[in-house]
């Protein structure tokens, strides 16, 4: 008995010591049917969640710190070229299946990944196919790449990557990540369970993933998803709303945590489109950089975070926000409200404010709609706040809520809209991931998109700038033509950048080794390490 | 005086008037079909993807996302397509999803029917048990005061009704019921204060005849046309009700597929629904009609 | 019974006043955001407190009384008679136009309204004046609501239609339409009112799931709908957020309790 007793002290102080104790099943929800298995054609959230929790990248972006780390790739060299990158692999590594990993994996999984008749959206930011690329496979343990042309940030491109078997039979659906997707129920559920040959481990040399399973219930409705988390049936909640957050914090204070800034911002932005099927005099009015300077100093961001996001949320500086450590350019300030200076800007652009209405030279009352997506509480009442506070110059806003489809209809195939309020994440950190949002050419230039040749001298020069970044090999260098790329954003304000969102998430006491962070997946990016605390059930 | 006689298709055979009332369902759902994937085709946001959102993804593979709804753009073509494979048991292949309809039909069918039947089972029985005895006892109070119970879960959104019922743990169908049940109480209610109302009533009960027997033969069954209509509108309802509640609660159920299928403007499976759909509504109506007095019987 | 019916028309007249006349009750517009105070208690300034916006909760929910006690009941007494005509006409003529209109209203059932009335917002203008869009919304929502009364009423009228009441009006002269009118849709009177009835607060939230396609009434302008979708949330809301519940019960109760039980029942 007392032998036994020593044992359980000793397994129990082992798992206390690693933060928890082995086995158990991590419950959270998906908020949509996941589309595909294949790592390499993964292009909606749930589907990405699931690549991440159990396929394996050669590198990996360490979400907390947002630095590289080695993964299948015990280490990589890149050429000074940006052309070239060759990768030393692990050795003696294996599937979930138990088939062996090798240089030929990888080799062909770049070569299935850039196929062009694949689309696969996780190819796209490599910008070549799998012709122009040479693979080159010297031993089982290297393998290297060499593209067409420098790839800016190379490297961080192989955290979205996926690497499939080439031989296994079970083919995308044989992993090298710590799980492996053991059953789907379509519309109900996904379960994962621990992939046996899994080749990390963890300081003390113990086999991990710690948990023995993941449960992921597919549940687009957050209410109930709250209900459950507040029951203890779920274990963790991403992209909490501050009131859920707030309410969460009165009742069950341990398990909410405010990680700062977040990736995600709102936006307002005017149709500049020459298209758009809407009348000549308030096409002048958007085109104005005058107009929308003048906008931007009438809405009070303030009372956006103060109101909206009780809080949790900052007036926006830019494109970027600070939670991307890098490529945030600090020097940018958010635009102040002030609304007297609004109308000093309005009236040197032969705007008239009389009667409480705006006038332009033309006599037309300022008035016009914004678009946002129905549903989204929080956007409702940013577009309520705005249209008070551009009431108070004399602007009449009328909201107009659409649901998705229809906005993705006005704003990128009839035009048929004059303002949008939508909000952007940027899930990649690296900017050339949103060239096609810059280069005016491009079909997500969402003021004026596909562009013939750049319509304003500023468009043009930020067309320069991306392009030279994408080029550049040094990091340095690159940063310098971004924050550049922000400074005339900041001053053209082709986009009205509103409030950069908290990352605001909610965890299970009962869970531990849990570092949540702003990069998604944002609460079990360290899956392999969670574990279920010492005496918790389940 | 002599009675008309019966209208003409009364007197065709048993066989050629179902066949007739089949032939009119078939193509009753077909048109139905047709109108609803006209409405799909030419609503904002046909044909789009929240992909083409997406900044990292290139020209050509958003242009290839855009081909990929090639095939319903020609609508015609499109759904005679899609009617010739039905004939043949393929149901065609959702969008979105990427599976055969029929086969997500399949999965999806059993949950719908299992949330619709106990739905209506209990909307009626709740209204029964309200209408019944303020409609029999006459009393304006009790009558009064059931209306206005009826009306709360009426003012109350799905959706709400739906989360605060899980909180309380209770099932889903308890949603539908409570969604159904004030429309049903109402013409419960009304219809059969009318039949007791009727003077034939008022004097069998004053002759002092049973209650039940009252109840069955003198109210109950000249209500039973209305009665039986309102049951089969009872189905359309409920189905109506499941999407709402099948969304909310995020049971897999042909509910939640429509609902997805109209979010993503996914058109074949909309157009399978529909007729899906359709066929139940007048297979639900024609068996009430079916088992209905003739017209030229008084109800 | 006389006493609670003039009852309710009284307690149904004040509530249309104080809606019509909001200033007698509160002085703050329905759309000012007392930014500073935000989810306020209930207190003198305000009666029923203020949302996450600072907006007095009475102003909007009087204005919203004003907008939702027209219109809902407007839409529903159209649906009513649009049921009644259609389905009487069903019922009472029979043969080829009975199996039209029967297969025409299984199909109003059946098909996905939705795509209709996204389509009609594409159509309308973004800068939509607030009459034209409650007018839209209401009427669209009155025309797709009224085929499963339609499938009782002619029910009702279709066991009439050989009946000896209307062989006598027929044999006495009188024409199909009066017959129809004074003899047949009479009996329907039940399923008429009871659509009637049933059809208002569905009407009420009717308008404000259409305000997640862009119809109703759009911000800031309020309306019960729209005041009452706090309650779809997992958390309960404030007392103070019921009274739009509260209120629209009431109404609907006096609206019921209006309708004298005996000319109901004829």
């Amino acid at each position: 008995m007392k032998y036994l007793l020593s044992i359980a002290a000793l397994v129990w102080s082992a798992a206390a010591a690693t933060g928890g104790q082995p086995g158990g099943t991590l419950r959270f929800c998906l908020y949509s049917e996941p589309k595909t298995f294949n790592p390499l054609l993964v292009a909606d959230t749930s589907s990405e969640a699931i690549r991440y929790m159990t396929a394996g990248v050669l590198i990996r972006v360490n979400r907390l710190t947002q630095e590289l780390e080695p993964e299948l790739a015990a280490s990589w060299r890149v050429t000074p070229d940006g052309r070239r990158i060759s990768f030393k692999l692990r050795p003696s590594l294996e599937f979930s299946d138990g088939t062996a990993f090798s240089s030929a994996d990888v080799a062909y999984t770049m070569r299935t990944l850039l196929d062009p008749a694949l689309h696969a959206p996780t190819a796209d930011p490599f910008r070549a196919n799998a012709e122009s690329v040479k693979i080159e496979t010297s031993t089982a343990d290297e393998v290297s790449l060499t593209f067409p042309a420098p790839v800016a940030g190379l490297e961080r491109l192989f955290d979205q990557v996926g690497i499939l078997s080439a031989q296994s039979p079970k083919k995308e659906m044989a992993t090298l990540g710590p799980f492996y997707v053991a059953a789907y129920k379509p519309g109900s559920e996904v379960d994962l369970s621990r992939n046996p040959y899994y080749w990390k481990r963890d300081a003390q040399g113990n086999r991990l993933p710690r948990l023995d399973s993941v449960r992921l219930s597919i549940q687009q409705n957050r209410e109930m998803e709250l209900v459950r988390f507040e029951r203890g049936e779920l274990d963790l909640l991403t992209s909490v709303s501050p009131e859920v957050f707030e309410r969460l914090q009165a009742r069950m204070a341990a398990a909410v945590r405010d990680l700062g800034p977040s990736l995600e911002s709102e936006m307002l932005w005017f149709n500049q489109s020459p298209k758009a099927p809407i009348p000549a005099y308030k096409k002048v009015w958007f085109q104005a950089g005058e107009f929308r300077r003048a906008l931007s100093a009438a809405i009070n961001r303030s009372d956006l975070c103060r109101l909206v996001y009780r809080g949790h949320a900052r007036p926006a500086e830019g494109p970027i926000s600070p939670a991307n450590r890098f490529w945030f350019n600090a020097e940018l300030k958010p635009h102040s409200y002030d609304p007297a200076a609004a109308l000093e800007r309005l009236a040197e652009a032969g705007f008239r404010f009389e009667n409480a209405v705006l006038r332009d030279s033309g006599g037309h009352p300022v008035e016009f709609s914004v678009i946002t997506n129905a549903g989204n509480e929080a956007r409702e009442k940013m577009a309520q706040l705005i249209q008070q506070d551009l009431k108070a110059i004399g602007i009449r806003l009328n909201i107009v809520q659409l649901d998705y489809s229809a906005i993705i209809d006005r704003i990128s195939q009839s035009f048929d809209y004059e303002s949008c309020l939508l909000g952007l994440t940027n899930v990649d950190l690296d900017p050339d991931a949103q060239m096609n949002v810059w280069l005016s050419s491009a079909s997500n230039h969402q003021w004026n998109p596909n562009q013939p040749s750049p319509a304003t001298p500023w468009e043009a020069e930020i067309d320069r700038l991306m392009r030279a970044q994408s080029s550049a090999l040094k990091a340095a260098q690159r940063k310098a033509y971004f924050d550049r790329v922000q400074e005339i954003v900041s001053r053209e304000a082709p986009f009205l950048y509103l409030v950069t969102k908290n990352a605001l998430v909610a965890l299970s006491p009962d869970l531990s080794n849990a570092q949540p962070a702003v990069l998604r997946p944002q609460t079990f990016w360290n899956i392999e390490m969670l574990a279920r605390a010492p005496g918790a059930g389940r | 005086m002599t009675r008309p006689k019966p209208t003409a298709h009364r007197s065709l055979p048993a066989w050629r008037r179902m066949g007739g009332a089949l032939f009119r369902m078939a193509a009753t759902a077909l048109a139905g079909g047709l109108l609803c994937a006209t409405m799909v085709r030419f609503s904002p946001g046909f044909g789009l993807d929240e992909k083409q959102l997406d900044p990292s993804l290139s020209r050509e593979t958003q242009a290839a996302i855009r081909r990929s709804h090639d095939r319903e753009r020609n609508l015609p073509r499109f759904y005679a397509g899609a009617i010739k494979r039905m004939l043949v048991g393929d149901l065609g292949t959702s969008v979105t999803l990427g599976r055969p309809i029929g086969e997500l039909f399949a999965e999806r069918a059993p949950v719908t029917i299992e949330l619709m039947a106990w739905g209506i089972a209990g909307a009626w029985s709740m209204a029964a048990l309200l209408a019944i005895p303020a409609a029999a006892l006459r009393s304006p109070g009790l009558g009064g005061f059931c209306t206005v119970l009826s009306g709360v879960p009426a003012a109350l959104p799905a959706a709400g009704m739906a989360i605060l019922l899980f909180r309380l743990g209770a099932s889903p169908t308890c949603t539908i019921a409570l969604v159904i049940f004030p429309k049903v109480y109402q013409y419960l209610h009304n219809l059969l204060r009318q039949g007791y109302a009727m003077p034939h009533v008022v004097l069998a009960r004053a002759k002092g005849l049973r209650a039940r027997g009252i109840f069955v033969r003198h109210v109950l069954a000249p209500a039973r046309p209305q009665l039986l209509a309102l049951a089969a509108v009872s189905v359309n309802m409920a189905f109506g009700a499941a999407i709402a509640v099948e969304a909310v609660s995020d049971l897999p159920g042909l509910g939640q597929l429509a609902w997805k299928a109209a979010v993503a403007r996914d058109l074949p499976v909309l157009v399978m629904l529909t007729l899906l759909v359709a066929l139940a509504t007048q297979l639900a109506n024609f068996v009430a009609d079916m088992c209905s007095p003739a017209a030229g019987r008084p109800a | 019974m006389r006493t609670a019916r003039y009852g309710a028309a009284g307690l149904l007249l004040a509530v249309l006043l104080a809606a019509v006349f909001p200033g007698l009750l509160t002085s703050a517009p329905y759309d000012r955001q007392f930014r500073e105070s935000p989810n306020a208690p209930v207190s003198r300034q305000f009666p029923l407190g203020t949302d996450e916006l600072g907006r007095n909760r009475l102003s909007r929910l009087l204005y919203g009384t004003r907008i939702s006690l027209l219109a809902a009941p407007a839409a529903a007494l159209l649906s009513t008679v649009l049921a009644a005509v259609v389905g009487g006409l069903a019922g009472f003529l029979g043969g080829w136009f009975d199996r039209l209109c029967v297969a025409g209203i299984d199909l109003m059932l059946s098909l996905p309204w939705l795509f209709l009335l996204v389509i009609v917002r594409a159509l309308l203008p973004l800068n939509l004046s607030p009459a034209l869009s409650i007018l839209v919304t209401f009427g669209l929502i009155a025309v797709l609501g009224w085929a499963s009364a339609a499938r009782l009423v002619r029910a009702a009228c279709r066991s009439l239609r050989d009946s000896d009441l209307a062989i006598q009006a027929r044999a006495g002269g009188l024409p199909p339409g009066r017959i129809l009118r004074k003899h047949v849709l009479p009996n329907a009177r039940p399923v008429l009112l009871a659509q009637f009835r049933a059809s208002v607060p569905v009407y009420i939230l009717a308008e404000a799931n259409l305000g997640l396609l862009g119809l109703g009434v759009a911000d800031p302008i309020p309306s019960w709908g729209n005041l009452l979708r706090p309650l779809e949330s997992a958390f309960a809301p404030d007392p103070a957020a019921w009274a739009p519940l509260v209120l629209v019960l009431l109404v609907v109760s006096c609206l019921y309790l209006t309708q004298s039980p005996e000319r109901a029942a004829a």
